[in-house]
């Protein structure tokens, strides 16, 4: 993975839990106190070592850090300077999501080595869609409940999500049946 | 122009207006024919039957203004200013089709951070577009460019550090140098102090023998007394040396520093002159610290004295005590630490002074005007009292020495006053323990003539069994220093086998812990070599008479 993943770990656990406690996750994922690189690719492992170390040093299950990663993500990303490439996805939760494949082969374009997960939409109506999420990398579901949990913030609407893992087919997969209503102030998503 | 063909032209141009949002058309009279999607809203007033000129100049590739200009540069990029907003600029190429000319193109933006400024959007580029992609390459290296150097300030901060920290290590590196080879200089020192001491004490000792028996009047007796001086002065020496090497023996008690300082002003006034104006500061309550008093002394003079020295046309001299909460490589437990400051306004010294300063028989005085021990006199007496000496200086700023010692937690009772006791023996038996025979007969033959009953032996296991075989001796005169037994340990012996028994321990190098710590019995007592016949008469006086 890229280290612009790794520099997100960071930052949520330096923004939630302080820096003491990053300098332990990252000792006990046995990692040099030396910054990140986002364009620099690192091990997949390094990414889960810290997910691993983690959910040690805080006492959480690393599928609860996965989500809370997912969430963090949506708000770090437009931080830290694709912001417009999250708006030109879409202006409504549905747009955007249909979008995110497009997205990613755009980001592609900056990070060659990229190998991002693919998501599709389904069962589309004005306030309820499945995504099917499909991804190399086992155990990340999690992960894209956070995701969606911040992108419910983002088009500020409030999101029921059901997970659900589908092995039958010719690619097995997760999918998430979602509904969702406007906030209040929220004109429609 | 058929119907059909009329609208197939209609349907390219909506085509090329949405592939090409801000794309622009316009006839041989420049006047706008077709308009690209995005203009509408970004801005309506580029629209069909406006002039071109009037809403655009073109800044690339220069001179150019008509369509003919146009026609000869297709091949070339094209850079456009929109009039109504200056710092929007397009860029992109014409195509020439059938007497039009298409703008083909989009806004010049190189930074994706800009879009909102100008009220655009990523998706204002049509994914064909590979200007959107570009912007977003663009800020992936921005953001590298933003790794790159937080790494290198992080870089920079740690060499930064590591830096500091070497020098800091050079600097213990430096201080452990200069300790050890001052420590090896204080081991040579008291070793030469030991022996030079016993030789000293035969000559002072026989020059006190035959002072006695010079009448008065006799030249040779002026003579002598030259002897004399000469020997009281090489004893000085040496005990300078002493001093130096942490070997003086200091009789350490809870010392007041403030009143030990206002007791000493006066004399410390009368040694200094008239020409150096002298301050003592001494903050309120602080305390008191273990030391010896004639250390505390001798150190405030020595420092003084080199003060004086170092302003031979007057000055200030500024003597402060003030507390301190820290003092490095402190290796006592203490109640925080006294500091006392000597502070002039002389000559002050470079560093290469500084380095060698407390280094014995450094000096930078004259011939004859120094024996380059005061301050290595110092420095020994500040570590015997386990405390710690710092000093500052330049080159025409005078000098500043921080001597630091430990604050004591408790004031333990003073220790009473000594007792004059006349001298001379009654017949008294006493046994003497000397390894120097040269030591040994001086004090035989002047505890002799003093009318003791003296036995001797050069080594304490004969004494021992002299002891063992003779009658019980009313008191012991033991040197300290000697080959197979120390005297400490053959006053245990011999107590073990007389019980107790007045002793006196004498030593021109006392290694002996128990004599250094000052923690002798009350029937023993300690003489440092060399000593004065009288004064040794009056001490062994004084023990037997308890």
């Amino acid at each position: 993975m890229y280290g612009l993943i790794n520099k997100a770990v960071e930052g949520l656990v330096r923004s939630k839990f302080g820096d003491a406690t990053w300098d332990k996750i990252r000792t006990r994922a046995g990692l040099p106190d030396e910054p990140f690189i986002s364009m620099e690719q690192y091990d997949d492992k390094t990414t889960y070592d810290l997910v691993g170390a983690a959910s040690a040093v805080l006492g959480a299950p690393g599928e609860a850090i996965l989500e809370e990663f997912g969430y963090y993500w949506t708000k770090y990303t437009a931080e830290a300077g694709y912001g417009e490439l999250m708006k030109s996805a879409g202006k409504t939760l549905p747009e955007f999501l249909r979008n995110l494949d497009q997205m990613h082969t755009r980001v592609k374009l900056s990070f060659p080595h990229l190998a991002p997960p693919s998501f599709s939409v389904t069962d589309e109506t004005t306030s309820s869609l499945t995504l099917h999420y499909y991804s190399d990398r086992a155990g990340l579901a999690p992960l894209v409940v956070g995701l969606l949990r911040g992108l419910g913030d983002r088009f500020n609407v409030d999101i029921v999500t059901r997970a659900e893992r589908v092995n039958e087919g010719p690619k097995p997969h997760d999918l998430f049946r979602l509904t969702w209503t406007p906030r209040a102030g929220n004109a429609g998503a | 122009m058929s119907g059909g063909n009329a609208k197939d032209s209609e349907s390219d141009a909506q085509l090329v207006g949405e592939l090409f949002p801000f794309s622009i058309s316009f006839d041989g009279a420049m006047r706008v024919t077709a308009v690209g999607a995005r203009w509408a809203t970004f801005a309506p007033t580029v629209r069909v039957g406006e002039s071109f000129l009037d809403h655009f100049d073109i800044e690339r590739p220069t001179e150019v203004r008509t369509c003919d200009d146009i026609r000869r540069h297709t091949a070339d990029v094209f850079v456009m200013v929109l009039k109504s907003r200056p710092d929007f600029k397009l860029r992109g190429q014409f195509v020439a089709r059938e007497g039009t000319l298409k703008f083909v193109g989009g806004p010049w933006i190189t930074r994706i951070s800009d879009l909102p400024r100008f009220g655009l959007e990523l998706s204002d580029f049509p994914p064909h577009d590979p200007r959107g992609d570009f912007l977003v390459l663009l800020q992936t290296q921005e953001s590298t460019l933003a790794d790159l150097k937080s790494l290198a300030a992080r870089l920079r901060a740690t060499g930064a550090k590591m830096e500091a920290e070497m020098k800091l290590r050079e600097q213990f590196e430096a201080q452990a140098r200069q300790s050890q080879k001052l420590e090896a200089v204080a081991r040579l020192a008291g070793g030469i102090a030991h022996d030079f001491n016993n030789i000293l004490m035969a000559v002072q000792g026989y020059v006190a023998l035959s002072l006695s028996r010079i009448p008065p009047g006799d030249p040779v007796r002026a003579w002598v007394e030259e002897i004399r001086k000469a020997g009281d002065r090489a004893a000085d020496l040496t005990r300078q040396l002493l001093a130096y090497s942490r070997q003086q023996v200091l009789r350490p008690s809870a010392l007041d520093l403030a009143r030990e300082m206002r007791e000493f002003e006066k004399l410390l006034r009368s040694l200094i002159g008239e020409r150096i104006r002298l301050t003592v500061v001494c903050d309120e309550g602080l305390g008191f610290v273990w030391a010896d008093g004639t250390a505390i002394n001798q150190i405030v003079m020595n420092l003084s004295l080199n003060a004086r020295d170092a302003m031979p046309g007057g000055g200030e001299l500024e003597i402060r005590l003030r507390a301190r909460s820290d003092m490095p490589n402190a290796t006592v437990d203490a109640d925080g630490f006294i500091e006392l400051s000597v502070r002039d306004t002389g000559i002050g010294m470079d560093a290469a002074t500084r380095a060698r300063a407390f280094e014995p028989f450094f000096t930078t005085k004259e011939v004859g005007k120094g024996s380059g021990l005061g301050l290595a006199q110092v420095y020994g007496l500040v570590e015997q009292c386990h405390g710690a000496i710092e000093v500052e200086s330049e080159p025409g700023r005078g000098s500043l020495f921080r001597v630091l010692l430990p604050r004591i937690k408790s004031v333990e009772p003073v220790a009473p006053a000594l007792v004059q006791h006349a001298a001379g023996g009654r017949g008294e038996r006493l046994l003497l323990v000397e390894d120097e025979p040269l030591v040994r007969k001086l004090l035989e033959q002047l505890l002799s003539r003093a009318g003791y009953q003296v036995s001797s032996s050069g080594d304490p296991h004969d004494a021992l069994a002299i002891a063992e075989r003779e009658a019980p001796f009313d008191a012991v005169v033991t040197d300290v220093v000697m080959a197979g037994m120390t005297g400490p340990e053959f006053a245990v012996k011999l107590e073990e086998l007389r019980g107790r028994v007045p002793t006196i321990f004498m030593s021109g190098h006392t290694e002996d812990e128990f004599i250094r710590s000052g923690s002798l019995g009350t029937h023993q007592r300690y003489m440092p070599k060399p000593f004065s016949p009288a004064d040794l008469l009056a001490k062994v006086r004084e023990l037997l008479d308890g």
